[in-house]
């Protein structure tokens, strides 16, 4: 690759620079600052791309402007020439390529953008940017750098110069051992794999000690066996031992029971003979006693019931009389409580009586205190009546309103006249006012008017502003060739515009110096543009002015003198047009103007004077004098005045009438309100005499008034109707006395007989009747008492009879039952029912021992039983049953040793089948060899991979290092013209060393800088040839020379000339020397100043 | 013209072995795991009343260790008598996993059994269920752990019977990945005059045909008990015809299923990707394995741009924490358990490109391609890497056999490597 030429747009501190490169050696000269390190950096940009934004000093943003990045020629390894580009914004910095033709010319225009990889691939051979900034971009600080390295680091720094990611290399080689140090180490304890091991080790180990499930398993299996067969032999002896000792319990315990048995069977034989009584003989027997009993008591009773009766019927005695009394009595005590009730009636009535007759009293007196009870029985009071009174009490009030109404009226228009009286007056004085200021405007003004009325002013004023006009008219005729004075001042005018404008400029340049300045300039600029043609020195004088201005802020005082000078000239020059006119004399129109101001004003002379005389010495009506102006203003503004005047004195007058009118009026209408007063007043004492006659005929205080009639009224109806009720009450009151006095006589006749009702007549006669009743009602009861005990008599006589009968039938079926059973007397028969009884009892008590006694058992066991019992005694059967038992319960005792062994076993062998210890172990150690295995294998990969890198290493150490040093070797002979002969570096040992000519080796540490820097160039030269591929990139090197002597610089140079062959090489330098040197020693030498 | 009939040919039961290396796996799985073999045997004995089977016979490693399980033991005996209630018969030999010299308990076998014993090759006759002879069955236990001797040697065939079954346990063939116990060559069985019509073998758990007429088949293991062993495991069903056709099929017994999913990362970007298809595949091996449990392991190969983040254990870990997380999407598939997650993929290398080029990967990848070539070269390069491993005394004792083999993968594994890491590791500083 050979590079052309560099268009630098923008970058670090260069913009817009374009280098030529086309050469084998260039050599990039210019002072300190001027920018060789930047175009250091921008080729390499232009090859490697932008560093990043972080990396400022590689970056190289524009500080001069420009876009960042830039173009490079050139001549790629397939000799076609192709442009470069990169631009930090476009594409994110990816290079563009375009192919150019022959010499640089354009070439088919395709822009290709690649990938930084392709690009490097394509065209720089695949050299990384690491290994271009190590091997083919050298600066000082790199060559120094590598001059302070020593030892092992050396070494590194050259392996990792030479080849592509020696960094890496060494991280992939750190990687692969401490991955391989944690899986395993041969005397290690702590790795991965070593755990593993030990852990496997101990799981064997706990394998080894745990003892043979199988062997206990058949063991364990025999004794089941044994055990079953001694189970079985324990079940099948059992049952017999058990039913052994069933019996013998029994016998010892139903002995007793036996012997009892025996007994009762011995009874039951003597009460046999009982039994031949039917079943129910006793009941029956029992039966028949009983109701024998039973009659006999009976009779007994009824005989001592009719005994008592006759007794009691001896006892009773009464009086019919009395008892026919009590009923009469009875129905007059019914109406007794109603007397009762009649006399608490009488008592109230006669209190309400008393109240209702003072309420009349009280009502009566509440109308007028002379008033009685018979007033007001005679009062009658009719709807009429009432309504008159109403109408009355209404017409009353009416008069009042109509009263109040006539005053306030009367007292509206008194003030009103008042007012207007006032407004009168006013009216009068104003009108009076006006008309002394009139005359006192006439006196002061010199056009003074004359007295005339409003109508005639107008005509008079009319007929002198016509009389003036014409005579103007005529003054314009005379004055027909007045245009050359006109047109100069025309002329005049326009140059001022001109100068106006100029001047103006002048102001403009003034402003930018202050204020002052400022409104001194305006000021001439102004006065120069009014000044007119003669005026334009002035104008001159305003922009010299300004020029003064310019240099003197402060002259702004003289500025506006200059100005003043600039108006007199202005003046001056229209005094000067105006001489140029004609003087014209007075005519027709003027005698006019004369008259008709004579009949206007009173003394006319002067206003025609002002008048004329101004305009006569004017060309123009536009140029009228301002004092002719002003006196026909006056003339016209005192007529205005007048009129105005006239007007006001005009509208009093008729304001005053007006209100004397009025006035007038307001007092007519208040003498008719007089009247319509009186006129009420009499109205209204016709109403009371009329009212004091009613109340007299009706009896009534003449002082009443209509509501008080109408209280009166109302109180009146009460009484009367207070009345209507007292009458009523009084009828019922004598009723309810003869009622009373009736009822007392009927219960005299009554208690006649009877003594001592008699007695309490007087005091009360009702309860002289309830004597009476009791009485006649204790007879009564005597009577009935006699006829029921006569009634019980008669049937008690009957009950005996059947009683007695029932007793002798009852005695002949006692009789037959005796004859029946055979058995001649009844206690014969009462013993031989209790034998019955007694048999039958035995046999139940039979019929219970027997089950206790045969319980369970089997007849042939029930047998045996009886045998027992009756063969054995007491102790001997105890003695068996004791043995019984004990063959029993030993039996029972190995059955269940035997069961439980059973269980036990079964389940320890159970225990054996869901043992998941030895599984877990065999788990265990089929898991751990399975990770050693993986851990292993992993170790294993690690190991080969190791060993790859290393083996690798050492063919580069081996077949490539040497090329390397060779070719250093010749290089660094050639520079230090055979002082040092080799570059030396053993393989396995870290830094190089070189032999000297006397074959002496000297490590590079003990170089001297000069020479260190001399022997890192050579080995440098010594890897781009070595390291690189098909694509030669080219070589810059940033000052490197700077610590070479002469001799040293100059077979430097010469070597660059020879490599240049094959390799373009950029030497930047800033001194002269070097420069001289390069360019001395190189033929193919371009000088590119920067 | 002979009775036709039908028989079960299985092999290297191996009950009650332990699995291995599954530690992490939930204990749903282990559980599944450590019940498989039994499973499996279940199955065998429901196998032979489903296809009305005449006789099993068994050809060996019916136990994984020598001193044999006794859980081992009594499932067998349980799966045996239920065999003769229906009148089955079952012919045993023992293998080099449980020979006859283990400690065994002294179970009593029912009387359908016949177990071969280790003195001299027997000749048994085998019945159908119907009471006719169908073949005369020859075998012989080992008595030992280690039986070097040809077995097959001993075997031959007496007159007597319409078909003759030998079982045999030993490497057929001499396979180098097997023990070489009894070994013999195939040669010898079926054209040394032995007279057989069925070789019934034991020990390669691959299942295989090696020879019809006269058959010489391996019937593989019942129940795969780890990840070499992977796809469906079982029986082979024998049907021997009147005229002595003899026709196989394979049944299925496995409960837990090993497989392996192969999974490229070529054109794939994200993780997420990854996931999806890895996830996908799963699924698809779920459906196509209904009705067990699958054990799955994942093999991501290829070369591709995710290479470098699955150098992260990480994110192995990560995905592989997420495939455990997706179960079966149906009921009927079981379950499926992602066990392992492994990388085997490379950088995006051109080799052509490498193998050419002028640097230190170039010269590494030349280097690892004549040890490739180079056998003797390899063996002394690996030998000297993996020193301190095989001098190392104890575990030599568990993983000597891998040392001796030196197997080839660890070259191309290690060559991965170093080009991953010194190219990775490159790229990672200039990025």
């Amino acid at each position: 690759m050979k590079l052309y030429r560099a268009e630098i747009d923008g970058f670090g501190q260069l913009q817009r620079k374009e280098l030529s490169l086309h050469a084998p050696v260039v050599v990039v000269y210019g002072p300190n600052e001027a920018g060789k390190s930047t175009v250091f950096g921008f080729v390499r940009t232009m090859l490697y791309g932008f560093a990043k934004r972080g990396q400022a000093a590689d970056r190289q943003e524009p500080v001069n402007g420009g876009r960042h990045g830039g173009r490079l020629f050139f001549e790629a390894a397939d000799r076609e020439t192709y442009v470069l580009e990169r631009y930090a914004a476009d594409s994110s910095g990816k290079p563009k390529l375009r192919l150019l033709g022959p010499g640089g010319a354009d070439g088919p225009n395709d822009v290709r953008v690649l990938t930084q990889a392709e690009w490097e691939q394509s065209y720089l051979g695949g050299v990384g940017e690491r290994l271009y900034r190590q091997l083919f971009a050298v600066t000082l600080s790199e060559l120094q750098e590598v001059g302070a390295l020593s030892g092992e680091e050396l070494g590194r720094y050259l392996y990792q110069a030479g080849w592509e990611g020696g960094r890496a290399i060494a991280a992939a080689e750190k990687r692969l051992m401490q991955e391989m140090d944690r899986l395993f180490k041969p005397r290690g304890t702590n790795q991965q794999m070593n755990r593993q091991l030990q852990s496997l080790e101990q799981i064997e180990a706990a394998l080894r000690k745990r003892a043979d499930a199988i062997l206990s398993y058949n063991e364990w299996m025999e004794q089941l066996d044994a055990v079953e067969a001694e189970l079985t032999t324990a079940e099948t002896e059992l049952p017999a031992a058990e039913a052994r000792l069933l019996l013998l319990s029994r016998a010892c315990a139903g002995r007793s029971l036996w012997l009892r048995k025996q007994e009762l069977l011995v009874e039951r034989a003597a009460a046999a003979y009982s039994l031949q009584l039917p079943e129910d003989a006793d009941k029956a027997w029992e039966e028949l006693l009983r109701l024998r009993e039973g009659r006999r008591a009976e009779a007994d009773g009824i005989r001592r019931e009719l005994g008592r009766i006759g007794l009691q019927l001896q006892e009773i005695e009464y009086e019919e009389e009395l008892i026919r009394l009590g009923g009469k009595a009875e129905a007059l005590l019914q109406s007794s409580e109603r007397i009762g009730l009649l006399k608490e009636e009488r008592t109230r009535l006669e209190t309400e009586l008393q109240e209702h007759d003072d309420a009349i009293a009280r009502l009566a007196g509440a109308i007028a205190p002379e008033w009685t009870e018979r007033r007001l029985r005679e009062l009658r009071i009719t709807t009429a009546d009432r309504e008159y009174v109403r109408s009355m009490q209404q017409r009353r009030l009416e008069l009042l309103r109509a009263e109040e109404r006539l005053f306030a009226e009367r007292e509206g228009l008194k003030r009103e006249e008042r007012e207007a009286a006032q407004a009168l007056e006013q009216a009068a004085g104003a009108l009076a006012a006006e008309e002394a200021g009139q005359r006192e405007r006439d006196s002061g003004s010199p056009f003074a008017l004359l007295p005339l009325k409003r109508e005639a002013l107008a005509e008079v004023w009319n007929a002198a502003d016509h009389a003036l006009r014409e005579w103007e008219l005529e003054r314009a005729r005379e004055d027909g060739a007045a245009g050359a004075g006109r047109s100069a001042g025309a002329a005049g005018r326009s140059g001022a515009v001109a100068l106006w404008a100029a001047s103006a400029g002048a102001g403009g340049a003034a402003v930018a110096l202050g204020a002052a300045a400022l409104s001194g300039a305006w000021a001439g600029a102004w006065a120069g543009a009014w000044a007119g043609v003669a005026a334009l020195a002035m104008a001159g004088a305003a922009l010299a002015l300004a020029a003064l201005a310019k240099r003197r802020g402060g002259s702004s005082a003289r500025a506006g003198s200059r100005a003043e000078e600039a108006r007199a000239g202005r003046s001056r020059a229209r005094r000067d047009g105006r001489g140029a006119a004609a003087d014209p004399g007075p005519g027709d129109a003027e005698q006019r103007v004369r008259r008709a101001l004579e009949g206007l004003l009173r003394e006319p002379g002067i206003a025609a004077d002002a008048l004329l005389l101004a305009r006569r010495g004017r060309r123009s009506p536009a140029e009228r004098p301002a004092a002719a102006e002003r006196t026909l203003a006056q003339l016209r503004a005192a007529v205005e005045a007048r009129q105005e005047s006239l007007r006001l004195i005009e509208r009093h007058a008729e304001r005053h009438d007006e209100l004397a009118r009025r006035r007038d009026r307001l007092r007519e209408h208040g003498a008719e309100l007089g009247i319509a007063a009186a006129a009420a007043e009499r109205n209204k004492q016709a109403a009371a005499a009329e009212w004091a006659a009613w109340l007299a005929k009706r009896m009534l205080p003449p002082e009443m008034s209509p509501e008080a009639a109408l209280e009166a009224f109302e109180l009146a109806g009460q009484a009367l109707q207070r009345l209507l009720q007292y009458d009523r009450l009084a009828a019922k009151l004598d009723a309810a006395g003869s009622q009373i006095a009736a009822f007392a006589a009927q219960a005299a006749e009554l208690c006649g007989p009877l003594e001592e009702a008699r007695k309490q007549l007087a005091a009360d006669p009702v309860l002289a009747l309830r004597l009476l009743l009791a009485e006649s009602r204790r007879h009564a009861a005597a009577a009935a008492e006699e006829r029921g005990l006569l009634e019980r008599r008669a049937a008690l006589h009957l009950s005996l009879q059947a009683a007695e009968a029932a007793l002798q039938e009852l005695g002949n079926a006692a009789a037959a039952r005796l004859a029946a059973a055979g058995i001649e007397s009844e206690a014969g028969y009462e013993a031989a029912l209790a034998h019955r009884q007694l048999a039958i009892r035995l046999d139940i008590e039979l019929s219970r021992l027997e089950p206790e006694w045969t319980a369970g058992l089997p007849d042939n066991r029930i047998a045996e039983l009886e045998e027992l019992c009756a063969s054995k005694e007491e102790a001997e059967l105890q003695a068996l049953f004791a043995d019984a038992e004990a063959a029993a319960r030993s039996l029972e005792r190995s059955r269940r040793d035997a069961l439980e062994r059973r269980g036990s076993l079964r389940q320890s062998v159970e225990h054996l089948l869901q043992e998941e210890e030895h599984r877990r172990l065999l788990e265990q150690r089929a898991m751990a060899i399975s990770e050693l295995e993986a851990d292993s294998e992993r170790y294993a990969v690690l190991a080969v991979s190791a060993a790859l890198i290393r083996g690798t290493k050492r063919i580069y150490e081996e077949e490539r290092q040497p090329a390397v040093l060779r070719r250093a070797s010749q290089y660094i002979s050639r520079l230090t013209e055979g002082k040092y002969i080799r570059v030396v570096s053993t393989p396995g040992e870290p830094g190089i060393r070189l032999e000297t000519a006397d074959r002496r080796l000297i490590d590079s540490s003990v170089l001297s800088r000069g020479t260190a820097e001399l022997v890192y160039l050579a080995m440098r030269f010594a890897l781009a040839e070595e390291a690189a591929g098909p694509v030669k990139l080219p070589l810059m090197l940033d000052d490197v020379f700077v610590n070479f002597d002469r001799g040293r610089l100059r077979a430097v140079a010469k070597l660059l000339a020879e490599l240049a062959g094959e390799r373009q090489i950029i030497v930047m330098t800033c001194h002269g020397h070097i420069r001289d040197e390069v360019l001395e020693s190189c033929a193919d030498a371009e000088l590119v100043e920067l | 013209m002979a009775e036709p009939f039908r028989f079960i040919h299985a092999a290297d039961l191996h009950l009650d072995s332990p699995f291995r290396g599954l530690a992490r796996a939930p204990e749903r799985v282990r559980e599944q795991l450590a019940e498989s073999t039994f499973a499996a045997l279940r199955r065998l004995t429901e196998a032979a009343f489903d296809t009305e089977a005449d006789f099993i016979v068994l050809a060996g490693d019916l136990f994984d260790a020598a001193d044999r399980s006794l859980k081992a033991q009594l499932m067998l005996v349980r799966e045996w008598e239920r065999l003769r209630e229906h009148g089955i018969g079952v012919f045993v030999i023992h293998g080099n996993h449980d020979p006859l010299s283990g400690a065994g308990a002294k179970l009593k076998l029912p009387d359908n059994v016949h177990v071969f014993g280790t003195e001299q090759v027997e000749c048994r006759p085998a019945y159908r269920r119907s009471g006719e002879l169908a073949a005369f069955v020859y075998g012989i236990s080992y008595g030992s752990r280690t039986v070097t001797e040809n077995l097959a040697a001993r075997y031959l065939a007496r007159p007597g019977a319409p078909f003759h079954i030998a079982l045999l346990h030993g490497n057929v063939g001499g396979h180098a990945a097997h023990d070489p116990y009894a070994p013999c060559s195939l040669e010898e069985l079926t054209h040394g005059g032995k007279g057989m019509d069925y070789w019934a073998l034991g020990h390669i758990h691959t299942r295989q045909v090696l020879h019809e007429y006269p058959h010489a088949v391996y019937a593989g293991n019942i129940q795969g008990r780890h990840p070499r062993e992977a796809g469906p495991k079982g029986c082979y069903l024998v049907e021997v015809s009147a005229s002595r056709e003899v026709r196989l099929t394979f049944k299925p017994l496995d409960q837990v299923r090993w497989l392996e999913a192969e999974v490229g990362i070529g054109e794939l970007q994200t993780e997420q990707e990854l996931f999806e298809l890895l996830a996908a595949e799963a699924e698809r091996l779920a459906a196509e394995h209904a009705g067990g449990g699958l054990m799955l392991r994942c093999l991501l190969t290829g070369r591709g741009a995710l290479h470098q983040t699955l150098s992260s254990r990480t994110v192995v870990r990560t995905l592989l924490e997420q495939l455990q997380d997706i179960g079966p999407a149906h009921a009927d598939w079981g379950w499926i358990h992602v066990y392992e997650l492994e990388v085997r993929t490379g950088l995006p290398i051109h080799w052509a490109e490498l193998e050419r080029e002028d640097s230190f990967s170039g010269e590494l990848y030349r280097l690892s391609k004549r040890l490739e070539a180079d056998e003797d070269l390899w063996r002394s390069f690996a030998e000297s890497a993996v020193g301190p491993l095989a001098s190392h005394a104890k575990l030599g004792k568990y993983i000597g056999r891998a040392l001796d083999e030196l197997p080839g993968r660890w070259l191309e594994e290690a060559r991965e490597l170093t080009l991953g890491l010194v190219q990775g590791t490159e790229s990672e500083e200039r990025g």
